[in-house]
């Protein structure tokens, strides 16, 4: 019975010091970590661009739904074409498309018979989608359309109205695609 | 094992799990930035306000509410309540309000199913049947003195009424002490701008560093020296009578400055160019001082502050730099961002802005840094995504010139012209700082060129901010012209398609027009600085 104690208490010991190994392990890791963030020598491009981020945060988002966008949400843009794209968008109404591919960019282009407008372009580069995304948004403000808002749609989706209030164009990015819609 | 071991062992686990959570608490602590950051402090300031004391129905409309407003005044925002106090913008059928004459906000639209719409001239969006509670800051559109509010609606009910807060400075008007340094007191000996134009190695290596070093030297080799004789005179005189020529009345309080004059205005009216000078609305006036050069440079700071941030170019650059892997140096001053970004875009005056010279420059600094960093990461990989070498140095411009230097706006120049532009994502926010950096020059002369006596300091004083305005319109002319053509420059036929698809058809040929117009204007700012160099020169002050 004695034997059989001592066991015990030597399983429980051995256990106690391997925990004891572990949490000053853990703790020297920490202590390490901590000493290389307070001299603020390394930093990777997402924790700089979170420091960016937050002024995006600040951009008040519209409830507003654009149905031709519903669709769109959940697909990954990289499995599907860009005529499947525009039969997401269609709302099932009948349209006259026009698709054509150029070196750097594909570009889809199509008329519903209501009047509404679409334009699909996938870049090949995906690097370029984000600066020409902010230019043509900046050449539209500079021409004939004012910013109207900020809708809640993944990865980022402004409105804009022309500046004879007649149109509204909605225009979004997803993945390496700009999409924009007039109606 | 007895109780007390157990006790013990128990204990002595406890105390290693609590060690263990101080470093771990530690680090994740530092990688957020907490909401403080954002917050912009508040000065000590008196209130005051004004208040219809009454709701104004339809029938008296148009109302007129007369306010008198002390000159040192700071910032002053405007609101309307409903019959239950309840304070927001007002959602009127067909209302608008004027301050001045100047339009704040006006009803639009009306579409079944969606709603009204109102234009807010001052955010430059539009609110709809839920109108935002925040206040509207309309400290641009005040002047000292007597003003009109008028209010108009055509809403059956009990109407709205309005109610204005004017927050004045508690000490009154600051007189150039304390937190307004004066450029004489930054002014260590050391290089001269001639090392930073010449080194180009250097200014690649680390520009916010040079940028500090500006900062610290520039005023010394820039600041124009009065000739002994004049100096030792002590010379005191009537400001106007000596600077203001019976035969061009206002060349010195800015009418001579080309793109701001009632003419020049009519004849860019409507234009792209028109635009770009003056920001878009129809708010803006002609500049008759350099006050109003200094106001429309805040207002046109405000629209491009707004654009950057609300067209995702902050979204963008962190998609950007999400793909680096930095390792730099100045992530403290990085956090300063947020609350640099959101302290100029609220700024409401000029008046204001002056008190965040250093702001101006901590900003630009900052993104001089981060252009620069991801620049010499990839070089060609930055400049395709739209962080092209000349941003780093824009911005690292923008930034000396307001500590007080010049730099290397040759350089910047020659690598703006047509054939230079590169596409870039930074278009709206170089705008942006470039403007409050005006403003801030703008007021600083404003406020020298309302004096009637002036000291031969001051008149050195008031040429240095002058030449300054003038540069950072020729830079911004140069912005402009980059923005309007490079997206034509690298990607001329999607261009094509995409305005095309939004029925901008003409926008090349009205692109060729504006090009040939931003060129007159780059001419005449040529023509100010010259004209700017003879009056120094006929005043006996020399400028290196």
């Amino acid at each position: 019975m004695k034997n059989y104690i001592e066991l015990k208490e030597n399983k429980v010991k051995k256990f106690l010091f391997l925990i004891f190994f572990i949490a000053l392990i853990l703790c020297l890791i920490s202590l390490l970590f901590c000493g290389c963030k307070s001299e603020g020598k390394e930093i990777t491009g997402e924790q700089l661009g979170n420091a960016i981020k937050k002024i995006d945060e600040g951009v008040s988002v519209s409830r507003e739904r654009v149905e031709e966008f519903d669709k769109l949400e959940n697909e990954n843009f990289e499995a599907i074409s860009l005529t499947d794209i525009l039969k997401l968008a269609s709302l099932d109404f009948e349209y006259n498309a026009d698709e054509q591919t150029y070196e750097d960019y594909s570009m889809l282009t199509a008329d519903f018979i209501d009047g509404r407008r679409i334009m699909i372009i996938r870049f090949s580069n995906p690097g370029k989608v984000e600066s020409f995304y902010l230019q043509l948004q900046s050449n539209l403000c500079d021409q004939e359309y004012n910013f109207d808002q900020r809708l809640k749609y993944s990865d980022i989706c402004n409105s804009f109205t022309s500046t004879n209030e007649s149109k509204k164009a909605y225009l979004l990015k997803k993945q390496n695609h700009i999409i924009a819609l007039i109606k | 094992m007895n109780i007390k071991k157990k006790i013990f062992i128990y204990l002595l686990v406890f105390v290693f799990s609590f060690t263990l959570l101080i470093p771990v608490n530690l680090i994740f602590a530092s990688d957020s930035f907490t909401d403080d950051i954002l917050l912009v402090a508040k000065e000590s300031e008196e209130t005051e306000v004004f208040d219809t004391e009454r709701l104004i129905t339809f029938r008296d409309c148009p109302f007129d509410f007369p306010i008198y407003i002390k000159d040192n005044f700071t910032r002053i925002e405007i609101q309307h309540y409903d019959e239950h106090g309840k304070v927001s913008k007002f959602g009127g059928w067909k209302s608008w309000l004027e301050v001045n004459g100047a339009r704040i906000y006006e009803w639009r639209s009306f579409t079944k199913g969606e709603g009204s719409k109102w234009y807010d001239y001052v955010d430059q969006t539009y609110y709809g049947d839920y109108p935002p509670t925040d206040y509207t800051d309309i400290t641009d559109y005040i002047n000292p003195g007597d003003n009109t509010i008028t209010f108009y609606h055509y809403n059956e009910g009990a109407g709205s009424g309005i109610t204005v807060k004017v927050y004045y400075s508690g000490t009154g008007e600051s007189s150039g002490t304390g937190e307004e340094e004066t450029y004489q007191e930054e002014t260590p000996a050391g290089e001269t701008t001639d090392d930073y134009a010449t080194d180009e190695t250097s200014q690649q290596e680390d520009l916010s560093t040079l940028l500090q070093q500006e900062q610290e030297t520039s005023t010394q080799q820039d600041t124009p020296l009065i000739t002994e004789e004049v100096n030792k005179d002590k010379l005191i005189f009537n400001f106007k009578k000596a600077f203001i020529n019976p035969d061009n009345p206002n060349y010195v309080l800015g009418r001579g400055i080309p793109g701001l004059t009632e003419e020049d205005l009519k004849s860019y009216q409507g234009t792209i160019l028109y635009k770009k000078l003056l920001g878009p609305g129809d708010y803006i006036t002609a500049a008759n001082s350099w006050e109003d050069i200094a106001r429309l440079a805040v207002i046109e700071s405000k629209v491009h502050y707004n654009y950057a941030q609300n067209l995702g170019y902050f979204k963008s650059t962190y998609n950007i730099l999400s793909v680096f892997y930095i390792v730099q140096s100045f992530r403290e001053s990085l956090q300063d961002i947020p609350k640099q970004f959101n302290t100029l875009k609220s700024v409401g005056s000029a008046k204001d802005l002056i008190k965040h010279k250093d702001t101006i420059i901590g900003l630009s600094s900052n993104l001089t840094g981060i252009y620069d960093t991801v620049m010499n990461i990839d070089r060609e990989g930055a400049a395709d995504l739209g962080f092209p070498e000349l941003d780093a140095k824009v911005m690292f411009v923008i930034g000396a010139v307001t500590s007080g230097g010049w730099s290397v706006l040759g350089d910047i120049s020659k690598g703006l012209f047509i054939e230079n532009a590169k596409f870039s994502i930074n278009y709206e926010m170089e705008k942006a700082i470039l403007n409050s950096s005006l403003a801030y020059h703008a007021q600083k002369a404003h406020e020298l060129a309302i004096d009637e006596n002036i000291s031969a300091e001051e008149i050195d004083e008031f040429f240095f901010h002058v030449r300054r305005v003038v540069v950072l319109k020729q830079l911004d002319t140069l912005l402009n012209i980059g923005d309007s053509i490079s997206i034509w420059q690298e990607n001329r036929d999607l261009t094509t398609r995409a305005l095309n698809f939004f029925k901008i058809i003409d926008a090349e040929a009205a692109l060729e027009a504006d090009l040939q117009l931003y060129d007159e204007i780059l001419s005449n700012y040529k023509g100010a600085e010259s004209f700017l160099w003879s009056i120094i020169s006929d005043l006996g002050i020399e400028s290196k």
